[in-house]
């Protein structure tokens, strides 16, 4: 019966830790809802209560049984007691067969056996002990019997040992008592007084357990599956429960869901419950805030930070968007390419602050100027682009002269100073169906760099054909690889003697540079300068031929050479605040004395940039430097400017000196200037010197350098002797 | 109150006389000391009394008997009888002792008096209260033959079947009178301690209530139990008898007459409730001894 029992709850246990059962029973668990883990946790808690139900019912249900049987053995062992009188009467009566009719209705009972006071004699037995090998009494029974422990009330033992533990064995001593001799005298039932006693022999009962337990085991295999019944139907009933409770949060799934993947136009509903409506309400704010977030972000993706316009990609998608829908419409729109002239200047001189400030205000008047759906944006640095939708050609044109015009007006303050600034413009007009987005913002940068070598301050149209597109393409092919000979450090210097007329020894050179063209010939300056000058690439070139030919000086000094070099300065150059700091660290580093070295400008640009120019020119005379005005007389220039610049020495334009020996009013002019710079205490140098007669006229007039290719041809090498002059000076003596 | 005091018909030659006894107790009881109480009354003479006290005094109480110079010596209870049969040239008389006869107290120097009321007057005042009466059952041990003897005699007069059965044990007496209950009206529940325990005394009233049997009990505290009829012995009698016999054995060389002389008066009580039960009315002759437990 044990084994069957085992078998059955191994048989439950296996069932129970079937997890498809599980599955099948509940659908959904095994998945990590927590729907399904509440379900989980439910049907959990249900075997378990189930397991603890029908092991408490088994533990109850054994004790039960084994505390009946035992109250039941007491009950048979009074019975068995009386009797069993007749046996120990009669020593072997035959009373024996009456108990064994007796006991034939009750099958659990096994076998009946009776002992003499000894407890090896049986004097009676009865019950089926059809071969079955009954163990006598031992001794340590029989003596815990007639003498129990202390402490035990009970008359009888207990031995589960017999036949495999599968009966009960109830040993009783029969007792017989007896009133002392003097008891009945003045007799009381509830004398005190101890009665004698004696044991005359031993019932041995045995219970088959068994019997009991195969009824209760039908018992609890009934009780547990109305139990796993009702369980099951708490399950049932549990779960709907559960899912009921929780729709509220699992109805938030779907809103979560749809916000892992990124999408923020979510609306969470809010539940009545409190806890999860608190939920909903932090989801609606998180929703809420990625909203914010993003369009922060897209803004942040789209704009400006400095000057809140969109940027150069947002300029570009709605570019493309606008081609299309010229394409579409057949209308014509305008984008402006427009490039502030002086930035640079305003901000290294002024600091980023006033840069940023520029470009700040700038941004706000092109905005105040267009349409409310054209588009406005910072392209890069001191660029704006603009799109202007739906606008003719002369449309465009009105805009440009209006951005320029607004530019030019605006004033800003920094300081104590006030500076403005211009723009120069391209345009470009958008045609439908024949550019793309780059083409046109090409087209636009193209017509700005036009506008720029044309004087700046203006704008230029893009022109699809003729000389303008053909010109324009040139100077960009220049400028391309001018940027690239400077960053590839590959012009080259040569220089041109300049002889003081009186003191033919000392050496003195101007520096020229030279370009190596795209097919390796070397490039007269009056080639790439202009283009240089018109793209603003000035001052870098004047910046290489400063760090090259201080570092030559040097060496040249270094080998013996007293030299002193003259080096050309070009207006933008001036413009430059650094350019002092880099003439200042170039002498330091190269150790060449400032005296050595004469800054050419020329009267033009000294005149256009006076202010800047005696800035530079007066902070380099302080360091010891000395300056030449170049090409004089060729800008028509007051005198007067002459008593305001620092200089040393006046160089007469070339164009003057080389036709006065043919035509007087050269002549005259080289005379003048030669008096008016004599009269200033400046010294004079005559270029573009060709012959000897020139000379010998210059010399007249009281020259004080002769410089041309008569006295010396430019040359990367400096000449060893100073051939040229020594004959110069023979024959002007 | 509800007892009555039946006076019997003996004669009693004048007395010579008497000399000092020794009366040697058992242990200080009250049916022991009642009799002393008695003694002392009824015997003017010097009485020495002795307590037999822890089994391990036996040997010294007795050397002092021995050598006292009381040539009667009263014993009372069986243990005083025992330490008694063991004098040497005295003449003993016991008391208060059932079953003399397993302890072969009797010699031609020892003899005794009952220690049970008359059996004769116990059946009268049984017959009177229930005249259908015939068949009575009685539990002993083995000998008791004395009192068996009175009793056959006492029943056969008023036509009274005694169904004796002889056990051995507590555990059989129950037994046995489970067996005897059937066959009998009533039980005569004698005061034999070899074959009672207290135990088996409750059983036997338990059934016999249960049964509807009448039960005539030796003590009045068993009528609570659904004894109908109890019977006593009164120290006074027994002290009586003693001195009888004492008197006897002071004028003859050895303790004349029979073994044990029987007691001449009963205390006899009617259990009025159970006589209820029984359906069982007191004739008015017996109302004075009705007892309502």
């Amino acid at each position: 019966m044990r084994r069957e029992w085992k078998t059955m709850i191994g048989h439950w246990t296996g069932h129970l830790a079937d997890a498809n059962l599980w599955r099948r029973l509940v659908p959904g668990l095994g998945g990590s809802s927590l729907v399904s883990r509440l379900l989980g946790l439910l049907m959990l808690g249900a075997v378990a209560v189930y397991l603890i139900v029908n092991i408490g019912l088994w533990w109850t249900s054994s004790r039960l049984i084994e505390d009946n049987l035992e109250k039941q053995a007491v009950r048979w062992l009074a019975e068995l007691d009386e009797l069993g009188t007749p046996l120990y009467a009669s020593q072997g009566g035959r009373q024996i067969a009456n108990i064994d009719k007796r006991i034939r209705h009750f099958p659990e009972i096994a076998f009946i056996r009776y002992y003499d006071a000894s407890g090896s004699k049986v004097l009676g037995e009865a019950g089926d002990l059809q071969g079955r090998e009954i163990p006598p009494l031992r001794p340590e029974q029989l003596a815990r019997l007639q003498q129990p422990p202390a402490g035990v009330d009970r008359n009888y033992l207990v031995d589960r040992s017999l036949l495999g533990s599968a009966y009960l064995r109830f040993i009783s001593p029969i007792r017989v008592k007896s009133i002392r001799s003097d008891g009945l005298l003045n007799f009381s039932l509830d004398s005190d007084k101890a009665e004698n006693e004696k044991i005359i022999g031993y019932i041995d009962l045995s219970i088959d357990s068994g019997y009991y337990k195969e009824q209760m085991i039908r018992s609890m295999a009934s009780g547990s599956l109305i139990i796993a019944v009702l369980l099951l139907f708490a399950m049932f009933f549990g779960s709907r429960m559960i899912r009921s409770a929780l729709a509220p949060l699992t109805e938030l799934q779907i809103p979560l869901e749809r916000l892992a993947r990124g999408e923020i136009d979510v609306d969470v509903k809010l539940a009545k419950d409190r806890e999860i409506a608190v939920i909903g309400d932090a989801l609606n704010t998180t929703i809420r805030a990625l909203k914010d977030r993003d369009e922060t972000l897209r803004k942040m993706a789209e704009s400006d930070p400095l000057t809140g316009l969109v940027n150069r990609s947002y300029f570009l998608r709605e570019l493309e968007r606008e081609i299309e829908h010229v394409s579409h419409d057949a209308v014509e729109s305008a984008v402006f390419f427009i490039d502030l002239d002086q930035f640079k200047y305003i901000n290294d001189t002024l600091g980023h602050a006033a840069g940023d400030k520029l470009l700040v205000r700038v941004a706000e008047l092109l905005k105040s100027r267009v349409r409310e759906n054209d588009v406005v944006s910072r392209f890069g640095g001191d660029e704006f682009t603009v799109l202007a939708r739906s606008v003719s050609r002369e449309g465009a044109v009105d805009m440009a002269n209006a951005f320029n015009q607004i530019t030019r007006d605006m004033r800003l303050s920094e300081g104590d100073k006030v500076f403005s600034v211009n723009c120069s413009i391209g345009i470009a007009m958008i045609r439908p169906g024949r550019d793309t987005a780059a083409e046109v913002l090409s087209h636009a940068d193209m017509a700005c760099f036009d506008a720029k070598s044309h004087g700046r301050n203006r704008f230029q149209m893009y022109e699809e054909s003729g000389e303008g597109k053909k010109e324009m393409a040139q100077d960009i092919g220049w400028f391309q690889h001018i940027k690239q000979i400077i960053e590839q450090d590959r012009f080259r210097l040569v220089y041109q003697p300049i002889v003081n007329v009186l003191n033919p020894e000392k050496e003195s050179y101007e520096v020229l540079l030279r370009m190596p063209g795209p097919n390796g010939d070397l490039v007269l300056p009056s080639i790439f300068l202009p283009v240089a000058q018109r793209f603003g690439l000035m001052a870098d070139i004047d910046r290489w031929v400063i760090t090259h030919a201080l570092k030559a000086l040097a060496e040249f000094r270094a080998a013996g050479r007293d030299v002193v070099f003259s080096i050309n300065l070009s207006g933008q150059s001036l413009e430059d605040a650094s350019m002092l700091q880099l003439i200042r660290d170039q002498l330091e580093r190269n150790r060449v004395p400032p005296g050595c070295v004469i800054f050419e400008i020329t009267e033009q640009t000294a005149m256009r940039y006076l202010e800047k120019a005696q800035r530079l020119i007066q902070g380099l005379v302080d360091i010891g430097c000395r300056f030449a005005l170049d090409d004089f007389g060729t800008g028509f220039s007051s005198f007067s400017y002459l008593k305001h610049l620092p200089v040393e020495f006046i160089k007469i334009d070339g164009s003057f000196v080389k036709n006065m020996a043919r035509n007087t009013i050269d002549e005259t002019m080289v005379l003048s200037i030669i008096q008016i710079a004599r009269s200033l205490g400046k010294q004079t140098i005559a270029e573009f010197v060709g012959d000897e007669k020139t000379i010998a006229m210059l010399k007249a007039s009281g020259v004080d350098y002769l410089q041309g290719f008569y006295i010396g041809v430019p040359s990367e090498r400096l000449p060893t002797n100073l051939r040229v002059v020594s004959d110069t000076k023979k024959n002007a003596g | 109150m509800f007892g009555a005091l039946l006076s019997g018909c003996f004669a009693t030659a004048p007395a010579p006389a008497p000399s000092g006894i020794a009366v040697l107790l058992s242990d200080g009881s009250p049916a022991f000391t009642g009799v002393q109480r008695e003694l002392r009354k009824k015997y003017p003479q010097p009485m020495e009394a002795y307590t037999l006290g822890n089994e391990t005094g036996y040997s010294a109480v007795q050397k002092k008997i021995q050598s006292a110079p009381e040539p009667v010596v009263v014993a009372i209870g069986l243990p005083a009888a025992r330490v008694a049969r063991g004098l040497v040239g005295k003449k003993v008389i016991f008391c208060q002792v059932f079953n003399y006869e397993d302890e072969d107290l009797v010699t031609s120097w020892m003899k005794g008096v009952a220690a049970t009321a008359p059996v004769r007057e116990q059946f009268r005042v049984w017959k009177s209260l229930y005249p259908k009466l015939s068949r009575v059952g009685v539990i002993t041990g083995k000998s008791l033959h004395g009192l068996m003897k009175e009793a056959q005699t006492a029943a056969g007069e008023y036509k009274i079947r005694l169904e004796r059965v002889e056990v051995r044990s507590d555990k059989e007496t129950i037994y046995a009178y489970k067996q005897l209950a059937p066959k009998i009206e009533g039980l005569w529940l004698v005061p034999d301690n070899r074959v009672l325990s207290r135990d088996v005394i409750r059983d036997i009233m338990a059934h016999s209530v249960k049964e509807g049997k009448q039960v005539a009990v030796f003590g009045h505290e068993l009528l609570s139990l659904g004894g109908l009829i109890s019977t006593e012995t009164g120290y006074a009698d027994i002290a009586e008898q003693v001195l009888a016999r004492v008197r006897q054995a002071q004028e003859a060389s050895g303790v004349p007459g029979e073994p044990v002389m029987p007691l001449t008066r009963a205390v006899i009580r009617i259990n009025s409730v159970m006589a209820k039960r029984l359906n069982i009315a007191i004739p008015g002759t017996l109302r004075g001894l009705a007892h309502a437990p």
